[in-house]
């Protein structure tokens, strides 16, 4: 019974989506989401998270490496 | 007998904060405000909605990721405050900010705006001058870097003196 509800509101909240939504509900919108996800979808990723991949790096050193700024 | 202060949980929060405000800035400020650039402005040119739209879904993840840094940021300080062994001092707290935006813009510009050129600082300038903004950005990043390490530097060495170290 349970289950069967989350189902009825998943499935709710997907017909919504697809009506609302302008990247399922319109000519232009099918050629934003063939542009997001069907190119170079993962590359971009990746290229997105790169900096911010360095930056975590950065921050494991400051908190785990010796260095003069740890203080006295 | 004195304890040993740590000030790296203290310097690794805010430095962490620094670079989600580092990203929000970037993101909301030259992303939303000015529209000088967006995130794949350099390969997609937003001249029409359609790449506009494209170019705002990929604004939208990268402010996911500024929040998110923030949000693991928050947690950091919140657990450095409740160290007792960590010195709670503003000023370490400024300047650890001040070194995040500072390697955010540094970082971000390198691989973002010259090794993957991604975007530009100014999309719609014309050549030379579009190199010149991204240099800037770069300046702008280690004046900030450098900025922030003074102050923690300072503030450490005067905690240093009051207590005697």
């Amino acid at each position: 019974m349970k289950s069967n509800i989350v189902i009825l509101c998943l499935s709710l909240f997907a017909s919504a989506v697809s009506i609302a939504c302008p990247l399922c509900a319109t000519k232009a919108g099918e050629a934003v989401r063939v542009a997001i996800f069907d190119t170079h979808f993962l590359f971009n990723c990746f290229c997105l998270f790169l900096p911010f991949f360095f930056l975590i790096l950065i921050a494991f050193g400051i908190y785990y490496l010796d260095h003069p700024l740890r203080g006295a | 007998m004195k304890t040993r202060l740590d000030s790296r949980p203290l310097i690794t929060a805010g430095f962490v904060l620094g670079v989600g405000m580092g990203a929000f800035v970037d993101g909301i400020l030259c992303h939303q405000i000015l529209q000088i650039h967006q995130m794949l402005s350099n390969i997609i040119f937003p001249d029409t909605l359609v790449k506009a739209d494209i170019n705002m879904f990929w604004d939208g993840l990268f402010d996911a990721f500024a929040w998110t840094m923030t949000l693991v940021g928050i947690v950091l300080l919140w657990k450095a405050a409740k160290n007792a062994n960590v010195p709670k001092l503003t000023q370490v707290l400024v300047g650890a900010m001040l070194v995040g935006m500072g390697m955010f813009n540094l970082i971000e510009g390198v691989i973002d705006h010259h090794i993957l050129q991604l975007h530009h600082v100014v999309q719609r300038a014309v050549s030379p001058a579009q190199l010149y903004w991204d240099l800037a950005f770069l300046a702008s990043g280690i004046v900030l870097l450098c900025a922030g390490c003074y102050v923690i530097r300072r503030s450490l060495n005067s905690e240093a003196c009051a207590s005697g170290i």
